[in-house]
Protein backbone atom coordinates (compact mmCIF):
# COMPACT_ATOMS: atom_id res chain seq x y z
CA UNK A 1 0.00 0.00 0.00
CA UNK A 2 2.60 2.48 0.78
CA UNK A 3 3.76 1.98 -3.16
CA UNK A 4 0.70 2.67 -4.15
CA UNK A 5 0.63 6.27 -2.13
CA UNK A 6 4.19 6.56 -3.27
CA UNK A 7 2.61 6.44 -6.75
CA UNK A 8 -0.34 8.66 -6.38
CA UNK A 9 1.99 11.53 -4.70
CA UNK A 10 4.10 11.10 -7.86
CA UNK A 11 1.31 11.62 -10.27
CA UNK A 12 -0.18 14.16 -8.12
CA UNK A 13 3.14 15.92 -8.36
CA UNK A 14 3.45 16.00 -12.10
CA UNK A 15 -0.58 16.94 -12.78
CA UNK A 16 0.78 20.51 -10.79
CA UNK A 17 4.15 20.40 -12.25
CA UNK A 18 2.76 20.72 -15.48
CA UNK A 19 0.74 23.60 -16.71
CA UNK A 20 -1.97 21.11 -17.89
CA UNK A 21 -3.37 20.54 -14.21
CA UNK A 22 -3.71 24.29 -13.96
CA UNK A 23 -4.89 24.74 -17.72
CA UNK A 24 -7.31 21.94 -17.15
CA UNK A 25 -8.82 23.59 -13.69
CA UNK A 26 -8.69 26.88 -14.64
CA UNK A 27 -10.73 26.57 -17.74
CA UNK A 28 -13.31 24.31 -16.20
CA UNK A 29 -13.84 26.94 -13.84
CA UNK A 30 -14.29 29.80 -16.52
CA UNK A 31 -16.71 27.25 -18.84
CA UNK A 32 -18.44 25.91 -16.64
CA UNK A 33 -18.79 29.44 -14.08
CA UNK A 34 -20.07 31.00 -17.09
CA UNK A 35 -22.47 28.62 -18.57
CA UNK A 36 -23.99 28.53 -14.98
CA UNK A 37 -24.33 31.89 -14.73
CA UNK A 38 -26.52 32.53 -17.76
CA UNK A 39 -28.86 30.66 -17.15
CA UNK A 40 -29.02 31.31 -12.83
CA UNK A 41 -30.32 34.99 -13.66
CA UNK A 42 -33.06 34.26 -16.40
CA UNK A 43 -34.19 31.37 -14.15
CA UNK A 44 -34.06 32.85 -10.29
CA UNK A 45 -34.21 30.49 -8.31
CA UNK A 46 -31.31 29.68 -5.78
CA UNK A 47 -30.68 25.84 -6.97
CA UNK A 48 -27.68 24.62 -8.21
CA UNK A 49 -29.56 22.11 -10.29
CA UNK A 50 -28.60 23.80 -13.85
CA UNK A 51 -24.71 23.65 -12.96
CA UNK A 52 -25.34 20.33 -12.15
CA UNK A 53 -27.25 19.63 -14.89
CA UNK A 54 -23.98 20.24 -17.01
CA UNK A 55 -21.59 18.58 -15.44
CA UNK A 56 -22.09 15.48 -17.60
CA UNK A 57 -21.01 17.23 -20.81
CA UNK A 58 -18.52 19.64 -19.37
CA UNK A 59 -16.88 16.31 -17.60
CA UNK A 60 -17.00 14.37 -21.16
CA UNK A 61 -14.11 16.66 -21.99
CA UNK A 62 -12.28 17.44 -19.54
CA UNK A 63 -12.17 14.01 -17.53
CA UNK A 64 -10.59 12.72 -20.72
CA UNK A 65 -8.09 15.32 -21.22
CA UNK A 66 -6.85 14.52 -17.16
CA UNK A 67 -6.45 10.64 -17.66
CA UNK A 68 -5.77 10.84 -21.53
CA UNK A 69 -1.84 10.71 -20.60
CA UNK A 70 -1.65 8.13 -17.38
CA UNK A 71 -0.87 5.05 -18.98
CA UNK A 72 -0.17 6.02 -23.16
CA UNK A 73 2.30 8.58 -22.18
CA UNK A 74 4.30 5.71 -20.50
CA UNK A 75 3.73 3.47 -22.97
CA UNK A 76 4.99 5.90 -24.93
CA UNK A 77 8.20 7.14 -23.66
CA UNK A 78 9.17 3.72 -22.40
CA UNK A 79 8.65 4.22 -18.11
CA UNK A 80 5.95 1.60 -18.44
CA UNK A 81 9.41 -0.93 -18.88
CA UNK A 82 10.36 0.01 -15.57
CA UNK A 83 7.09 0.91 -13.97
CA UNK A 84 5.61 -2.49 -14.73
CA UNK A 85 9.51 -4.12 -13.29
CA UNK A 86 8.84 -3.03 -9.93
CA UNK A 87 7.92 -5.54 -7.57
CA UNK A 88 4.22 -4.41 -7.42
CA UNK A 89 0.97 -5.40 -8.17
CA UNK A 90 -0.72 -4.25 -11.57
CA UNK A 91 -4.04 -3.57 -9.38
CA UNK A 92 -1.64 -1.33 -7.22
CA UNK A 93 -0.41 0.82 -10.30
CA UNK A 94 -4.07 1.19 -11.51
CA UNK A 95 -5.91 1.97 -8.30
CA UNK A 96 -3.01 4.32 -7.87
CA UNK A 97 -3.51 5.90 -11.62
CA UNK A 98 -7.14 6.32 -10.53
CA UNK A 99 -6.61 8.09 -7.03
CA UNK A 100 -4.66 10.37 -8.44
CA UNK A 101 -7.10 11.44 -10.80
CA UNK A 102 -9.99 11.31 -8.22
CA UNK A 103 -7.81 13.77 -6.23
CA UNK A 104 -7.60 16.11 -8.93
CA UNK A 105 -11.08 15.33 -9.89
CA UNK A 106 -12.24 16.71 -6.15
CA UNK A 107 -9.89 19.51 -6.43
CA UNK A 108 -11.86 20.96 -9.51
CA UNK A 109 -14.99 20.54 -7.40
CA UNK A 110 -14.16 21.95 -4.26
CA UNK A 111 -12.60 25.19 -6.44
CA UNK A 112 -16.61 25.31 -7.81
CA UNK A 113 -17.36 26.63 -4.07
CA UNK A 114 -17.80 29.82 -4.91
CA UNK A 115 -21.04 28.73 -6.87
CA UNK A 116 -22.75 27.36 -3.91
CA UNK A 117 -21.65 30.02 -1.59
CA UNK A 118 -23.02 32.73 -3.79
CA UNK A 119 -26.47 30.73 -4.75
CA UNK A 120 -27.17 30.47 -0.35
CA UNK A 121 -26.42 34.98 -0.37
CA UNK A 122 -28.99 35.09 -2.96
CA UNK A 123 -31.39 32.98 -1.61
CA UNK A 124 -32.10 29.78 0.15
CA UNK A 125 -30.88 26.70 -1.48
CA UNK A 126 -31.49 23.50 0.00
CA UNK A 127 -28.19 22.35 1.09
CA UNK A 128 -28.83 18.79 0.97
CA UNK A 129 -29.91 18.56 -2.78
CA UNK A 130 -26.74 20.76 -3.49
CA UNK A 131 -24.38 17.76 -1.18
CA UNK A 132 -26.03 14.88 -3.08
CA UNK A 133 -25.21 17.00 -6.51
CA UNK A 134 -22.05 16.81 -5.27
CA UNK A 135 -21.49 13.33 -4.80
CA UNK A 136 -22.94 12.71 -7.29
CA UNK A 137 -20.59 14.79 -9.27
CA UNK A 138 -17.71 12.68 -7.59
CA UNK A 139 -19.14 9.59 -8.27
CA UNK A 140 -20.38 10.45 -12.17
CA UNK A 141 -16.62 11.27 -12.46
CA UNK A 142 -14.82 8.73 -11.18
CA UNK A 143 -16.70 6.72 -13.65
CA UNK A 144 -15.62 8.82 -16.06
CA UNK A 145 -11.90 8.59 -14.97
CA UNK A 146 -11.96 4.68 -14.87
CA UNK A 147 -12.92 4.83 -18.78
CA UNK A 148 -10.36 7.32 -19.48
CA UNK A 149 -7.91 5.03 -17.64
CA UNK A 150 -8.73 1.87 -19.68
CA UNK A 151 -8.81 3.64 -22.81
CA UNK A 152 -5.45 5.17 -21.74
CA UNK A 153 -3.71 1.89 -21.18
CA UNK A 154 -4.53 0.18 -24.63
CA UNK A 155 -3.14 3.69 -26.96
CA UNK A 156 0.30 5.19 -26.80
CA UNK A 157 -1.08 8.07 -28.46
CA UNK A 158 -2.21 10.95 -26.01
CA UNK A 159 -5.00 12.16 -28.88
CA UNK A 160 -6.35 8.72 -29.61
CA UNK A 161 -6.75 8.00 -25.85
CA UNK A 162 -8.60 11.45 -25.39
CA UNK A 163 -11.14 11.22 -28.33
CA UNK A 164 -11.84 7.06 -27.82
CA UNK A 165 -12.41 8.05 -23.82
CA UNK A 166 -14.96 11.01 -24.84
CA UNK A 167 -16.96 8.54 -27.58
CA UNK A 168 -16.92 5.69 -24.84
CA UNK A 169 -18.41 8.39 -22.42
CA UNK A 170 -20.46 9.70 -24.84
CA UNK A 171 -22.13 6.77 -25.81
CA UNK A 172 -22.39 5.84 -21.78
CA UNK A 173 -24.80 9.24 -22.12
CA UNK A 174 -26.73 9.19 -24.86
CA UNK A 175 -28.28 5.68 -24.24
CA UNK A 176 -30.24 7.46 -21.07
CA UNK A 177 -31.59 10.20 -23.34
CA UNK A 178 -35.48 9.82 -23.74
CA UNK A 179 -35.28 10.13 -27.45
CA UNK A 180 -33.01 6.84 -27.68
CA UNK A 181 -35.14 5.07 -24.92
CA UNK A 182 -38.25 6.00 -26.48
CA UNK A 183 -37.48 4.88 -29.79
CA UNK A 184 -36.05 1.23 -28.18
CA UNK A 185 -38.58 -1.54 -27.49
CA UNK A 186 -39.11 -1.20 -23.87
CA UNK A 187 -36.64 -4.49 -22.48
CA UNK A 188 -33.84 -2.73 -24.09
CA UNK A 189 -34.95 1.24 -23.49
CA UNK A 190 -35.14 -0.39 -19.62
CA UNK A 191 -31.57 -2.01 -19.95
CA UNK A 192 -30.81 0.96 -21.55
CA UNK A 193 -31.21 3.53 -18.88
CA UNK A 194 -29.84 0.92 -16.51
CA UNK A 195 -26.61 1.03 -17.81
CA UNK A 196 -26.49 5.34 -18.71
CA UNK A 197 -24.56 7.31 -16.66
CA UNK A 198 -27.22 10.36 -17.25
CA UNK A 199 -30.57 8.40 -15.61
CA UNK A 200 -28.82 7.33 -12.45
CA UNK A 201 -27.08 10.99 -11.86
CA UNK A 202 -30.62 12.78 -12.60
CA UNK A 203 -32.14 10.70 -9.82
CA UNK A 204 -28.88 11.85 -7.55
CA UNK A 205 -29.75 15.50 -8.42
CA UNK A 206 -33.22 14.62 -7.06
CA UNK A 207 -31.35 14.66 -4.17
CA UNK A 208 -31.84 11.04 -3.14
CA UNK A 209 -28.78 8.82 -2.86
CA UNK A 210 -30.04 5.47 -3.60
CA UNK A 211 -27.89 2.60 -2.70
CA UNK A 212 -28.74 0.91 -6.52
CA UNK A 213 -27.28 4.42 -8.20
CA UNK A 214 -23.87 4.29 -5.38
CA UNK A 215 -24.01 0.78 -6.77
CA UNK A 216 -24.20 1.28 -9.88
CA UNK A 217 -21.52 3.64 -10.14
CA UNK A 218 -19.28 1.48 -8.06
CA UNK A 219 -19.48 -1.37 -10.41
CA UNK A 220 -19.25 0.93 -13.59
CA UNK A 221 -15.94 1.94 -11.66
CA UNK A 222 -14.78 -1.60 -10.62
CA UNK A 223 -15.22 -2.87 -14.09
CA UNK A 224 -13.39 -0.34 -16.06
CA UNK A 225 -10.14 -0.41 -13.55
CA UNK A 226 -10.85 -4.50 -13.80
CA UNK A 227 -10.06 -4.27 -17.65
CA UNK A 228 -7.47 -1.90 -16.96
CA UNK A 229 -5.52 -4.07 -14.64
CA UNK A 230 -5.61 -6.85 -17.05
CA UNK A 231 -4.77 -4.89 -19.90
CA UNK A 232 -1.67 -3.61 -17.61
CA UNK A 233 -0.44 -6.78 -16.22
CA UNK A 234 -1.18 -8.71 -19.38
CA UNK A 235 0.22 -6.41 -21.82
CA UNK A 236 2.57 -8.88 -22.72
CA UNK A 237 2.13 -11.71 -20.36
CA UNK A 238 -1.36 -13.53 -21.96
CA UNK B 1 21.51 -17.88 -10.71
CA UNK B 2 20.15 -17.45 -14.42
CA UNK B 3 18.81 -20.75 -16.09
CA UNK B 4 17.29 -20.34 -19.11
CA UNK B 5 15.81 -23.28 -21.13
CA UNK B 6 15.37 -23.88 -24.95
CA UNK B 7 13.25 -19.99 -25.04
CA UNK B 8 11.19 -19.13 -28.02
CA UNK B 9 9.18 -16.31 -28.41
CA UNK B 10 7.17 -15.54 -32.01
CA UNK B 11 6.38 -12.19 -33.02
CA UNK B 12 3.53 -13.16 -35.17
CA UNK B 13 5.31 -15.36 -37.48
CA UNK B 14 9.17 -14.55 -37.18
CA UNK B 15 10.97 -16.28 -34.24
CA UNK B 16 12.76 -13.33 -31.80
CA UNK B 17 14.24 -15.91 -30.12
CA UNK B 18 14.12 -19.71 -31.17
CA UNK B 19 15.85 -22.25 -28.57
CA UNK B 20 17.74 -20.09 -26.56
CA UNK B 21 19.37 -21.49 -23.64
CA UNK B 22 22.62 -21.14 -21.06
CA UNK B 23 23.33 -20.72 -17.79
CA UNK B 24 24.63 -18.01 -15.65
CA UNK B 25 26.49 -18.18 -12.44
CA UNK B 26 26.51 -15.76 -9.69
CA UNK B 27 28.57 -12.95 -9.99
CA UNK B 28 29.12 -13.43 -14.08
CA UNK B 29 29.25 -10.72 -16.15
CA UNK B 30 27.71 -11.65 -19.78
CA UNK B 31 27.30 -10.04 -22.52
CA UNK B 32 24.98 -10.92 -24.82
CA UNK B 33 26.09 -9.31 -28.41
CA UNK B 34 24.24 -9.38 -31.17
CA UNK B 35 23.50 -7.51 -34.52
CA UNK B 36 20.55 -5.02 -34.56
CA UNK B 37 16.92 -7.44 -34.62
CA UNK B 38 19.29 -10.01 -33.47
CA UNK B 39 16.52 -10.69 -30.16
CA UNK B 40 18.82 -9.41 -27.44
CA UNK B 41 16.26 -7.08 -25.88
CA UNK B 42 13.39 -9.28 -26.38
CA UNK B 43 15.79 -12.01 -24.10
CA UNK B 44 16.13 -9.47 -21.45
CA UNK B 45 12.48 -8.56 -21.59
CA UNK B 46 11.97 -12.21 -20.80
CA UNK B 47 14.52 -12.51 -17.93
CA UNK B 48 12.98 -8.81 -16.20
CA UNK B 49 8.85 -11.00 -16.58
CA UNK B 50 7.84 -7.98 -19.16
CA UNK B 51 7.61 -10.61 -21.80
CA UNK B 52 6.07 -13.78 -21.76
CA UNK B 53 7.91 -16.59 -23.75
CA UNK B 54 6.30 -18.83 -26.46
CA UNK B 55 8.10 -21.42 -25.16
CA UNK B 56 10.93 -22.75 -22.70
CA UNK B 57 11.80 -22.34 -19.06
CA UNK B 58 13.55 -19.35 -17.22
CA UNK B 59 14.72 -19.90 -13.55
CA UNK B 60 15.38 -16.50 -12.05
CA UNK B 61 17.72 -17.53 -8.73
CA UNK B 62 15.29 -21.09 -8.62
CA UNK B 63 11.84 -18.83 -9.26
CA UNK B 64 10.56 -20.30 -12.52
CA UNK B 65 9.04 -17.21 -14.35
CA UNK B 66 6.05 -19.09 -16.40
CA UNK B 67 4.37 -18.94 -12.34
CA UNK B 68 2.82 -15.55 -12.70
CA UNK B 69 3.06 -15.49 -8.13
CA UNK B 70 6.60 -15.54 -8.77
CA UNK B 71 6.86 -12.17 -10.45
CA UNK B 72 6.97 -9.96 -6.99
CA UNK B 73 10.29 -11.84 -6.13
CA UNK B 74 11.58 -12.32 -9.11
CA UNK B 75 11.21 -8.67 -9.74
CA UNK B 76 12.65 -7.42 -6.08
CA UNK B 77 16.12 -9.44 -7.17
CA UNK B 78 16.54 -7.81 -10.34
CA UNK B 79 17.85 -4.01 -10.94
CA UNK B 80 16.28 -3.21 -14.94
CA UNK B 81 17.62 -0.49 -17.48
CA UNK B 82 15.51 -0.88 -20.51
CA UNK B 83 16.48 0.49 -24.21
CA UNK B 84 16.72 4.12 -24.08
CA UNK B 85 16.73 4.14 -20.16
CA UNK B 86 13.06 5.96 -20.05
CA UNK B 87 12.88 8.11 -17.04
CA UNK B 88 10.28 10.56 -15.87
CA UNK B 89 10.86 13.94 -17.44
CA UNK B 90 9.66 15.98 -15.19
CA UNK B 91 11.28 14.92 -11.80
CA UNK B 92 14.63 16.09 -10.64
CA UNK B 93 17.83 13.00 -10.36
CA UNK B 94 16.89 13.08 -6.64
CA UNK B 95 13.04 12.78 -7.06
CA UNK B 96 12.81 10.00 -9.54
CA UNK B 97 15.72 7.87 -7.67
CA UNK B 98 13.82 8.26 -4.49
CA UNK B 99 10.33 7.50 -6.37
CA UNK B 100 11.97 4.49 -7.37
CA UNK B 101 13.61 3.61 -4.00
CA UNK B 102 10.37 3.83 -2.83
CA UNK B 103 8.90 1.53 -5.27
CA UNK B 104 11.13 -0.75 -4.53
CA UNK B 105 10.03 -1.33 -0.86
CA UNK B 106 12.92 0.71 0.83
CA UNK B 107 12.24 2.20 4.13
CA UNK B 108 11.68 5.70 4.47
CA UNK B 109 14.94 5.53 7.33
CA UNK B 110 17.19 4.37 4.69
CA UNK B 111 16.18 5.63 1.58
CA UNK B 112 18.48 8.60 2.02
CA UNK B 113 21.34 6.67 2.69
CA UNK B 114 20.75 4.56 -0.43
CA UNK B 115 19.41 7.25 -2.87
CA UNK B 116 23.16 9.01 -1.70
CA UNK B 117 25.19 5.67 -2.39
CA UNK B 118 24.16 5.46 -6.33
CA UNK B 119 24.50 8.96 -6.64
CA UNK B 120 27.94 9.31 -5.97
CA UNK B 121 28.71 5.92 -7.19
CA UNK B 122 27.10 6.55 -10.27
CA UNK B 123 28.80 9.96 -10.47
CA UNK B 124 25.29 12.00 -9.95
CA UNK B 125 25.98 14.08 -7.01
CA UNK B 126 26.19 17.21 -8.87
CA UNK B 127 23.21 16.12 -10.85
CA UNK B 128 21.38 15.76 -8.25
CA UNK B 129 18.92 18.77 -8.45
CA UNK B 130 18.88 18.91 -11.92
CA UNK B 131 15.71 17.87 -13.73
CA UNK B 132 16.38 14.81 -15.79
CA UNK B 133 14.67 16.46 -18.95
CA UNK B 134 18.08 18.96 -19.02
CA UNK B 135 20.21 15.72 -18.57
CA UNK B 136 22.82 14.84 -21.46
CA UNK B 137 22.54 11.71 -22.83
CA UNK B 138 25.11 10.39 -20.82
CA UNK B 139 23.89 11.62 -17.41
CA UNK B 140 20.81 10.11 -18.67
CA UNK B 141 22.29 6.84 -18.59
CA UNK B 142 23.96 6.86 -15.41
CA UNK B 143 20.76 7.70 -13.89
CA UNK B 144 19.18 4.80 -15.30
CA UNK B 145 22.01 2.68 -14.30
CA UNK B 146 21.78 4.30 -10.46
CA UNK B 147 17.73 3.44 -10.74
CA UNK B 148 18.45 -0.29 -11.42
CA UNK B 149 20.77 -0.51 -8.16
CA UNK B 150 19.04 1.37 -5.72
CA UNK B 151 17.05 -1.66 -4.19
CA UNK B 152 20.42 -3.37 -3.89
CA UNK B 153 18.98 -6.20 -6.42
CA UNK B 154 21.12 -9.48 -6.80
CA UNK B 155 20.98 -8.98 -10.83
CA UNK B 156 21.25 -6.51 -12.82
CA UNK B 157 20.16 -6.41 -16.47
CA UNK B 158 21.05 -3.17 -18.67
CA UNK B 159 19.97 -3.15 -22.12
CA UNK B 160 22.14 -1.10 -24.28
CA UNK B 161 23.66 1.03 -21.68
CA UNK B 162 25.97 2.88 -23.44
CA UNK B 163 24.66 3.21 -27.17
CA UNK B 164 23.96 6.75 -28.01
CA UNK B 165 27.11 8.10 -25.75
CA UNK B 166 30.29 9.99 -26.88
CA UNK B 167 33.16 7.93 -26.71
CA UNK B 168 33.95 9.67 -23.12
CA UNK B 169 30.65 9.15 -21.69
CA UNK B 170 31.04 5.20 -22.86
CA UNK B 171 34.39 4.94 -21.19
CA UNK B 172 32.90 6.28 -18.12
CA UNK B 173 29.81 4.13 -18.11
CA UNK B 174 32.24 1.34 -19.08
CA UNK B 175 34.22 1.67 -15.81
CA UNK B 176 31.07 1.92 -13.48
CA UNK B 177 29.53 -1.10 -15.08
CA UNK B 178 33.25 -3.07 -14.25
CA UNK B 179 32.57 -1.48 -10.77
CA UNK B 180 28.66 -2.98 -10.66
CA UNK B 181 30.21 -6.80 -12.06
CA UNK B 182 32.26 -6.70 -8.81
CA UNK B 183 29.52 -6.69 -6.65
CA UNK B 184 26.40 -8.32 -8.65
CA UNK B 185 25.67 -10.64 -11.60
CA UNK B 186 25.58 -8.88 -14.54
CA UNK B 187 23.88 -9.07 -18.21
CA UNK B 188 23.66 -6.13 -20.79
CA UNK B 189 23.58 -6.26 -24.11
CA UNK B 190 25.06 -4.45 -26.80
CA UNK B 191 26.42 -4.29 -30.28
CA UNK B 192 29.42 -3.05 -29.66
CA UNK B 193 32.35 -5.12 -29.46
CA UNK B 194 34.72 -3.50 -27.47
CA UNK B 195 32.20 -2.59 -24.87
CA UNK B 196 31.78 -6.23 -24.25
CA UNK B 197 35.30 -7.45 -24.61
CA UNK B 198 36.24 -4.55 -21.90
CA UNK B 199 33.01 -5.05 -19.54
CA UNK B 200 32.55 -9.10 -19.60
CA UNK B 201 33.73 -12.19 -18.40
CA UNK B 202 31.33 -13.93 -20.83
CA UNK B 203 29.92 -13.58 -24.32
CA UNK B 204 27.04 -14.75 -25.98
CA UNK B 205 26.74 -14.01 -29.39
CA UNK B 206 22.99 -13.83 -30.54
CA UNK B 207 21.70 -13.95 -34.40
CA UNK B 208 18.55 -14.18 -35.46
CA UNK B 209 17.00 -15.37 -32.26
CA UNK B 210 19.81 -18.44 -31.76
CA UNK B 211 22.78 -18.16 -29.68
CA UNK B 212 25.84 -19.09 -32.11
CA UNK B 213 28.62 -18.44 -29.53
CA UNK B 214 28.60 -18.51 -25.74
CA UNK B 215 32.06 -18.33 -23.67
CA UNK B 216 34.91 -16.38 -22.97
CA UNK B 217 36.42 -13.52 -25.22
CA UNK B 218 39.58 -14.26 -25.77
CA UNK B 219 37.84 -18.08 -26.15
CA UNK B 220 36.12 -17.29 -28.91
CA UNK B 221 38.85 -15.11 -30.22
CA UNK B 222 41.09 -18.41 -30.16
CA UNK B 223 38.99 -20.51 -31.85
CA UNK B 224 39.49 -18.59 -34.86
CA UNK B 225 43.20 -18.22 -34.10
CA UNK B 226 46.20 -18.99 -35.44
CA UNK B 227 45.17 -16.91 -38.18
CA UNK B 228 46.80 -13.24 -39.31
CA UNK B 229 45.45 -11.39 -42.26
CA UNK B 230 48.42 -9.04 -44.27
CA UNK B 231 46.01 -6.41 -45.91
CA UNK B 232 48.08 -5.10 -48.83
CA UNK B 233 47.33 -2.21 -51.14
CA UNK B 234 49.28 -1.82 -54.46
CA UNK B 235 48.92 0.55 -57.53
CA UNK B 236 48.18 -2.19 -59.75
CA UNK B 237 48.02 -6.08 -59.09
CA UNK B 238 50.49 -7.70 -61.71
CA UNK B 239 49.41 -11.13 -63.21
CA UNK B 240 52.15 -13.41 -61.54
CA UNK B 241 51.63 -11.60 -58.19
CA UNK B 242 49.40 -13.74 -56.67
CA UNK B 243 50.41 -17.01 -57.72
CA UNK B 244 53.90 -16.19 -56.35
CA UNK B 245 52.21 -14.98 -53.04
CA UNK B 246 50.60 -18.33 -52.81
CA UNK B 247 53.41 -20.35 -53.46
CA UNK B 248 54.77 -18.58 -50.65
CA UNK B 249 55.40 -21.38 -47.60
CA UNK B 250 52.89 -20.47 -44.11
CA UNK B 251 50.12 -18.95 -46.85
CA UNK B 252 46.50 -20.52 -45.96
CA UNK B 253 44.88 -18.34 -49.00
CA UNK B 254 44.75 -15.03 -50.92
CA UNK B 255 41.79 -12.52 -52.00
CA UNK B 256 42.27 -10.13 -54.38
CA UNK B 257 39.89 -7.38 -55.63
CA UNK B 258 40.40 -4.41 -57.23
CA UNK B 259 44.01 -3.52 -56.49
CA UNK B 260 44.16 -4.85 -52.65
CA UNK B 261 45.32 -8.65 -51.70
CA UNK B 262 44.48 -10.02 -48.31
CA UNK B 263 46.68 -12.76 -47.52
CA UNK B 264 45.78 -14.97 -45.04
CA UNK B 265 48.50 -16.56 -43.23
CA UNK B 266 49.31 -19.15 -39.92
CA UNK B 267 50.31 -16.62 -36.84
CA UNK B 268 52.91 -19.22 -36.44
CA UNK B 269 55.34 -18.16 -38.86
CA UNK B 270 55.50 -14.88 -39.66
CA UNK B 271 55.69 -14.25 -43.59
CA UNK B 272 55.44 -10.24 -43.78
CA UNK B 273 59.11 -9.73 -45.42
CA UNK B 274 58.43 -12.31 -47.89
CA UNK B 275 55.46 -10.77 -48.47
CA UNK B 276 56.77 -6.99 -48.81
CA UNK B 277 59.73 -7.86 -50.94
CA UNK B 278 58.01 -10.35 -53.72
CA UNK B 279 55.49 -6.95 -54.14
CA UNK B 280 58.32 -4.91 -54.45
CA UNK B 281 60.67 -7.17 -56.76
CA UNK B 282 57.34 -7.47 -59.07
CA UNK B 283 56.78 -3.79 -58.94
CA UNK B 284 53.35 -3.69 -58.10
CA UNK B 285 54.13 -0.30 -56.21
CA UNK B 286 53.28 -1.16 -52.60
CA UNK B 287 50.87 1.59 -51.41
CA UNK B 288 49.51 0.01 -47.88
CA UNK B 289 50.50 -2.75 -45.89
CA UNK B 290 48.75 -3.86 -42.95
CA UNK B 291 49.30 -6.96 -40.59
CA UNK B 292 46.35 -8.02 -37.95
CA UNK B 293 45.41 -10.66 -36.17
CA UNK B 294 41.84 -12.00 -35.33
CA UNK B 295 39.83 -10.58 -33.44
CA UNK B 296 36.34 -10.27 -31.68
CA UNK B 297 35.32 -8.17 -34.28
CA UNK B 298 36.45 -10.77 -36.99
CA UNK B 299 34.42 -13.72 -34.70
CA UNK B 300 31.01 -11.57 -34.65
CA UNK B 301 31.36 -10.67 -38.38
CA UNK B 302 31.90 -14.56 -39.45
CA UNK B 303 29.15 -15.43 -36.88
CA UNK B 304 26.54 -13.14 -37.63
CA UNK B 305 26.76 -12.61 -41.24
CA UNK B 306 23.80 -13.42 -43.20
Amino acid sequence: MSRTSTLVKKELNSYFISPLGYVVISVFLVISGWLFIQTFFLSAQASMRDFFDLLPIIFMFFLPAVTMAAWSEEKRSGTIEVLTTFPVRSSELVLAKFISSFIFLAVMLLLTVAIPIMVADLGTPDKGVILAGYIGSLLLGAAYIAVGLWVSSITKNQIVSFILAVVIIFGFYIIGNSFIIGSLPAWIASAAKFLSFSAHFNSILRGVISLADVVYYLSVIAFFLFLNARVISLRNWK
Amino acid sequence: MIKVEDLTKKYGEVRALDGVSFEMKEGEVVGVLGPNGAGKTTLLRILVTFLKPDGGEVLIDGFDISDFANHEKIKSKIGYLPEHAPLYEDLTVREYLEFVGKMQGIAEDDLNEKVTYVLNKCGLKEKKNSEISTLSKGYRQRTGIAQSLIHDPKIVILDEPTTGLDPNQRIEIRDLIKEIGKLKTVILSSHVLSEVQATCSRVLIINKGRIVADGAPEDLVSEEKGKATINIEVEKITSDLIAKIKALGGVKEVKAEGNKIAVITGVENDIRKDVASLVVEEGAGLLEFVHKQVDLEDVFINLTKN
